[in-house]
């Protein structure tokens, strides 16, 4: 199989000269970007006045074999470089070595027709979008993601700028923070479309089950246009797949890996042979009284072994074939990692009722172990017509297991019976946790030059999202230290099995139209468009809990029994019927939205000017079975958007601008936080609110930007955002003796900041990095004794005020070297709110990160490459009060090597 | 070819201009309805499928519950005495408006399983957003069956600040708690009787969030976890008045045990910021007797007069819990040197406690002997403490069954229930 069908086909055409005389010569060479030092595959050499001609291959490299001595002069042509002449001795018998550096084209890459675009895994292709850009973007391309330490797309988005990617405490969910703007003011779509989730709270897919290596890019849009989606206050986070190239290639990689921690301890885990798909309810008759014989327990046993170590394998296919009329991709990456954390964690409470300080109130210590297996498969088709009418299939799939076993011990530091450090009760939990999550996204597009000046796209998606977690089991135990240090033994509490399903189905449809008209002062385009998506949820929970037998019947009561091990345990099953029926994470939602848009640019030599509206109205219905009859079981809310944009360019030369810009965008509540169900959770109800309002921001921008050359750029902005109705969660109704803490519109809030990014070459060296301050403030309510209605103001949650990212880059393309030392540096975070205690709000203590990866060519097509991660074994440590710890999480370093397989 | 740019540039300038005009401009509405509202039940027919009830439980009828029966807010139930009340299955009360389960000292009125005589039958009173709760001469046995989260029920439950007045009533074999209030509600817990409850965790009486008032004259035996807790919510203690109770002539019995020593249940116990009077109480056999935990407001806890008897010796050292804040008072009755000192002379107790027996033993019988040590021995004010209005005087005598049975004071009962 010939992986250069579609290279630019040159044919050695040989002269009247003797084909292998003796008295002949050669040149060879390398043509690279003079700027990235990358070498240029395909590019042209051609011999001047002669017919010796030849093409570049995948690193750049090319012969010309047969040269008759003398003098020549090459000329060397690579699609948006500079042309390049070259004069050259060629003697006989010797070789004659050249190295060129081409500088790209001044001119912009423009999408001007259907298909040509410039390369969006390319560096300089990421370079060449920011600039064209109308709204504000920063994009990764990858080529720099496969060279990063990372291998998903939530590390790739921890080096970009501005962002940093929250994970919820304990859990492996990754969510990316924009500007200091928490997950939820943020959307994430897939070739520009929003997907469905399979988280059972969040809107948006997780970060880190994504292979970054299926990706073409990922781009950050800071600003929004009125033909983007318009629910992102912070910003859009859209990841590009793998696109059909204009020319066939095959990529390949395998590597191994290990985490510090399993050098250090052993890995915890269980048995999955047995774990029910359904639960008791589920796989039996209705009316089913589950048994204690329905329980599994094997996956309750916990046994510690050596960790398998952590690998990856993928490829990436691509081609077209039958005249170039149809491209195929076929890209698949499969991560199976292995890791875990250490961690202490701690809740507060008040010392006393007179003073605002605070004391620990109980602690936990915390281990998890975790297999995550991720596959991800984009599938491609397209079919040209002609050179107006292309259509495209698009298939994005990705499949995540997570294995995880969790032990802790919790201890309550206040009351019963705790006279000192080290003694109480301790309340031991260990936990067999899997679950599978499943993302689907079926795209089928066309764009169709309808005249010159007018061009139709338009898509359907249909996507699906999956998440089943079966029998998340915990068991619990109890023992005491007691005040002179002796311990007690363990008794059995109780075993809780959960069953979790969770399932999200989008149906998209988008139609645009874009008029281009060109004038001697510019280029007027117009652009309208329509939406409409039709989202239904449906979530269930399935619980049982298990307790000793002996103190459950009449006459047979006795103290709790000794725990001796899963498989000497007996028990009941407290209440036969789970909770299938009546839970009020059994809800379902259904969400249609209807949005239109008009908007126009103009495009000048100097300057570059647009406006536009954006519509968007929202129904969302959501339902909930309830056990009491005057209890909400079902509502809805609707709410509709007029949504303005504007931005202006000025170019202050060929490769500088200033871009200023104002946009007006929305965020959606959760569908889970409309569920107004409320549950006691020990000291106050937990419930959502089902008069929860959309949040709506207007946003400000304005930023220089340079293009110097290649890879290089320099950004340096600011902006400024005013939210109202910002969503919080708030501690309410204390007067009436009734406390529920549940999601609640705020007072408005505003959120200014910086943000400053660069790359620059000298040579071999580079150097690329990012920094961003953030500055947001919100007045939001706090219960403080004696103030009754006291407000703190304080930053949003999740905002991060100093984030900064360094890169050291060093690259050798003659001898296939490239190398990368990053540091990041996260400022200290609001993590966590704490509205019943005032100034108990959750910080993360500033933290430093450090990652190195290299990689360098080793056969024609080969590379071998070494990514190393969390070098300094940075804890995440939080406080409150500036001083008492309350968290403190590790997880040590990660070691990963491989090989990769390249031809174009 | 030169273009002029005057007609499509209008539109631009068209489109600018919508944008600009129209501005930002947002609507929202939302709307929520509620599960379907049945029509209250009359309660002549005594067989009762569920849903809305108001009006009046008739006397010495006998009603069986079939379905969740909800007390909508502004509707009262009214239980007539003598009236005996079965549920079946896991059904309970959710109890929104006001229930008064009134019964006389010859015609208690009854609530308990159709099901076998075991804890843990049915749901209880779940009063969460309840405006008024009285309870007087009803049993109410074998509550707390799990919700629909699976958890255990309390047999009555009280989440709002509303007046909750028990008294002379029987609670026997829940499941969990037999009183839990979470709110700052003034209670007034008297002359009650509590056998068996929790089955391995739960106590008789659970005070967790700003609560007030008085706690005598109970007699509280077998209990899972603490015979009476006075506690203030620890997420929470900002937003309510701390508790603040008078605990005084309860008898607490043998408590604690089937919780386990892992999680030691006490007699009485004052923790997490709260304030408790505690005098003249009977405290025989518990697990931990008197505890006042360094989390208490152990400043403003008064305590004193308090009756200490254990017949085992490992108990000797628990009963003011060793590290703990609570002290020997000058005032009690202790000896914690002697084993089985200061026996009280029950009319019918016999040592030492056994966790397997949940059903109270027929011979148990917590009157005082005529030649009990315990009589005469108590205090009858809490000084610097005038007790509300309704609150029954302090006896001479210590626990709950004393000698002057007049103006409310002593417990009523007759052993068992």
């Amino acid at each position: 199989m010939s992986f250069k069908i579609n290279c630019a086909i040159f044919v050695l055409l040989f002269s009247t000269q003797h084909l292998f005389s003796q008295g002949v010569g050669s040149i060879k060479g390398n043509v690279s970007d003079g700027i990235t030092g990358d070498g240029l595959p395909g590019a042209d050499i051609t011999v001047a006045r002669t017919s010796f001609r030849k093409a570049a291959d995948d690193k750049g490299n090319f012969e010309l074999k047969n040269i008759p001595p003398g003098e020549y002069d090459l000329d060397i042509t690579t699609v948006g470089y500079g042309v390049v002449h070259r004069h050259v001795t060629v003697r006989a018998g010797k070789a004659a070595q050249v190295f060129i550096t081409a500088v790209p084209d001044g001119k912009s890459l423009e999408e001007v027709t259907v298909f040509g675009r410039s390369d969006r895994e390319k560096e300089i292709g990421a370079r060449d979008r920011e600039k064209n850009a109308s709204n504000m973007m920063n994009v990764i391309s990858a080529q720099a993601m496969v060279r990063s330490p990372d291998i998903n797309a939530a590390n790739v988005l921890q080096r970009m700028s501005g962002v940093t990617v929250s994970r919820s405490s304990g859990g492996d969910e990754a969510y990316a923070v924009i500007r200091g703007m928490e997950p939820r003011y943020n959307n994430t779509l897939v070739n520009g479309i929003k997907i469905a989730s399979p988280d059972n709270k969040n809107r948006y897919v997780q970060l880190d089950i994504i292979p970054s290596d299926i990706l073409s890019s990922i781009e950050i849009s800071k600003s929004l246009t009125a033909d983007m989606e318009g629910d992102a206050i912070g910003g859009t986070v859209n990841m590009v797949v793998k696109d059909a190239p204009d020319k066939g290639a095959f990529k390949a990689t395998a590597s191994i890996g290990y985490s510090q921690l399993f050098f250090d301890e052993k890995f915890s885990t269980f048995s999955k042979s047995d774990i029910q798909s359904q639960s008791p309810n589920q796989r039996n008759a209705y009316g089913h009284a589950a048994q204690p014989g329905d329980f599994s327990r094997s996956n309750l046993d916990f046994r510690s072994v050596q960790a398998p170590p952590t690998g990856t394998l993928g490829f990436s296919y691509a081609s077209r074939f039958m005249h170039n009329k149809i491209g195929v991709v076929l890209a698949d990456n499969v991560q199976n990692q292995y890791y875990g954390n250490i961690s202490r964690r701690f809740t507060v409470t008040p010392v006393d009722f007179a003073s605002d300080s605070l004391r620990y109130l109980d602690g936990t210590d915390f281990k998890g172990y975790t297999q995550q297996l991720n596959n991800g498969t984009v599938a491609h088709l397209d079919y040209v017509f002609n050179e107006r009418n292309k259509v495209n299939i698009d298939n994005f799939f990705v499949y995540s297991y997570l294995a995880s076993a969790r032990h802790s011990e919790d201890t309550t530091l206040v009351g019963t019976g705790r006279v000192g450090p080290g003694t109480g009760e301790i309340f031991p939990t260990d936990e067999s946790y899997t679950q599978r999550q499943y993302v689907e996204n079926l795209k089928v597009s066309g764009k169709h030059v309808l005249l010159p000046a007018l061009t139709l796209d338009w898509a359907g998606v249909y996507s699906k999202a999956q998440r089943r977690v079966p029998d998340l089991a915990d068991i619990h135990t109890v023992y005491l230290i007691k005040y002179d240090l002796s311990r007690t033994g363990t008794d059995f509490d109780d075993i809780t099995h959960q069953w979790l399903k969770n399932d999200d189905r989008d149906y998209t449809g988008i139609v645009n139209l874009d008029y281009h008209k060109n004038f001697d002062a510019g280029t007027l385009q117009l652009k309208a468009g329509a939406l409409y998506r039709s989202k239904t949820r449906d979530n269930n929970e399935d619980d049982y809990i298990l307790r000793p037998p002996s103190t459950n019947s009449n006459g047979g009561a006795a103290s709790k029994p000794a725990w001796t091990g899963i498989y000497n345990a007996s028990w009941v099953v407290f209440n036969p019927s789970g909770t299938g029926i009546y839970n009020k994470n059994n809800y379902t939602a259904d969400e249609n939205v209807s949005a239109g848009y008009l908007m126009s640019r103009f495009i000048a030599e100097k300057w570059e000017a647009g406006a536009g509206v954006r519509l968007e109205n929202t129904k969302t219905d959501w339902a909930v079975k309830v056990f009491s009859p005057t209890q909400p079981s079902s509502g809805n809310q609707t709410y509709g958007d007029v949504m303005p944009d504007g931005y202006l360019k000025y170019k202050l030369s060929g490769k500088q601008a200033l871009h200023a810009s104002y946009f007006r965008s929305i965020s959606r509540p959760n569908y889970y936080e409309l569920v107004p169900t409320a549950s006691f959770a020990g000291d106050y109800y937990v419930s959502g609110n089902a008069y929860l309002l959309h949040s709506v921001a207007d946003n400000l921008d304005l930023r220089y930007e340079l293009f110097p050359k290649g890879e290089e750029h320099l950004f340096a902005g600011v902006f400024y955002k005013h939210i109202v109705n910002p969503i919080e969660l708030r501690l309410e109704g204390a007067s009436d003796g009734r406390i529920t803490l549940r999601p609640d519109t705020s007072q408005p809030a505003t959120n200014y900041g910086a943000e400053v990014s660069f790359t620059q070459y000298w040579g071999k060296l580079g150097f690329t990095g990012n920094y961003t301050y953030t500055h947001s403030s919100i007045n939001a309510f706090v219960i403080r004794r004696g103030v009754a209605g006291y407000k703190e103001n304080r930053p949003m949650q999740g905002q991060t005020d100093h984030i900064a990212n360094v890169s050291l880059l060093y690259k050798d393309v003659r001898h296939g070297v490239f190398a990368q030392v990053a540091y990041e540096y996260q400022g200290k975070t609001l993590v966590n709110v704490n509205s019943t205690t005032y100034d108990g709000d959750y910080y993360q203590r500033p933290m430093n990160f450090l990652s190195v990866s290299a990689e360098k060519d080793i056969r024609k097509h080969f590379t071998v490459f070494g990514k190393f991660n969390n070098l300094l074994n940075t804890p995440a440590v939080q406080y409150v009060q500036n001083t008492l710890e309350v968290s403190r999480d590790q997880y040590r370093a990660t070691y990963l090597v491989g090989i990769r397989y390249d031809v174009h | 070819m030169k273009n002029r740019i005057s007609p499509v540039s209008g539109l631009f300038v068209a489109i600018t201009a919508i944008a600009v005009v129209l501005g930002g401009c947002s609507k929202s509405s939302n709307s929520v309805n509620t599960g379907p509202v049945l029509p209250a039940q009359a309660i002549r027919g005594t067989t009762l499928s569920g849903g809305n009830i108001k009006g009046v439980m008739l006397a010495d009828s006998i009603y069986t519950v079939n379905g969740n029966l909800t007390v909508l807010p502004g509707d009262t139930l009214t239980v007539q005495p003598g009236a005996t009340i079965k549920v079946n299955g896991n059904q309970a009360f959710y109890v929104q408006g006001t229930i008064n389960s009134v019964g006389t000292p010859t015609k208690p009125i009854v609530f308990t399983t159709t099901g076998p005589a075991q804890p843990g039958q049915w749901g209880g009173f779940q009063c969460d957003s309840a405006k008024a709760v009285s309870f007087a001469w009803t049993k109410i046995l074998w509550a707390g069956a799990g919700d629909s989260a699976g958890n255990t029920r309390q047999t009555i439950a009280v989440s709002v600040p509303i007046p909750v007045n028990i008294t002379d009533c029987w609670f026997v074999g829940g499941q969990d708690n037999a009183i839990g209030v979470y709110s700052t509600a003034p209670v007034m817990i008297l002359r009650n009787s509590f056998y068996g409850n929790g089955t391995d965790d739960g106590d008789c009486i659970d005070f967790h969030s700003g609560v007030t008032g008085v706690v005598a004259y109970n007699c509280l035996w077998g209990t899972a976890g603490s015979a009476i807790k006075v506690y203030t919510s620890k997420t929470t203690p900002l937003a309510n008045a701390v508790t603040n109770v008078a605990v005084y002539n309860n008898t607490c019995v043998e408590s604690g045990f089937r919780r386990g020593s892992k999680e030691p249940g006490r007699g009485v116990l004052v923790d997490n910021f709260s304030v408790a009077q505690v005098y003249n109480n009977l405290l025989v056999n518990n697990l931990w007797s008197l505890d006042v935990t360094p989390f208490a407001d152990f400043q403003h806890t008064i305590y004193g007069y308090n009756y200490f008897y254990v017949t085992v010796d490992s108990l000797r050292q628990w009963m003011y819990p060793q590290g703990e804040m609570g002290v020997i008072q000058k005032s009690d009755i202790i000896d914690s040197v002697h084993l089985g000192a200061n026996n009280p002379m029950f009319v019918g107790y016999t040592p030492p406690p056994n966790p397997s027996v949940r059903i109270i033993p027929t011979n148990f019988d917590f009157h005082l002997a005529a030649n009990s040590p315990a009589l005469g021995k108590g205090t009858t004010s809490i000084p610097g403490i005038s007790l509300p209005a309704g609150a029954p005087a302090l006896s001479v005598d210590m626990g709950a069954y004393v000698s002057d049975t007049s103006n409310g004071k002593g417990n009523r009962h007759a052993p068992g229930y």
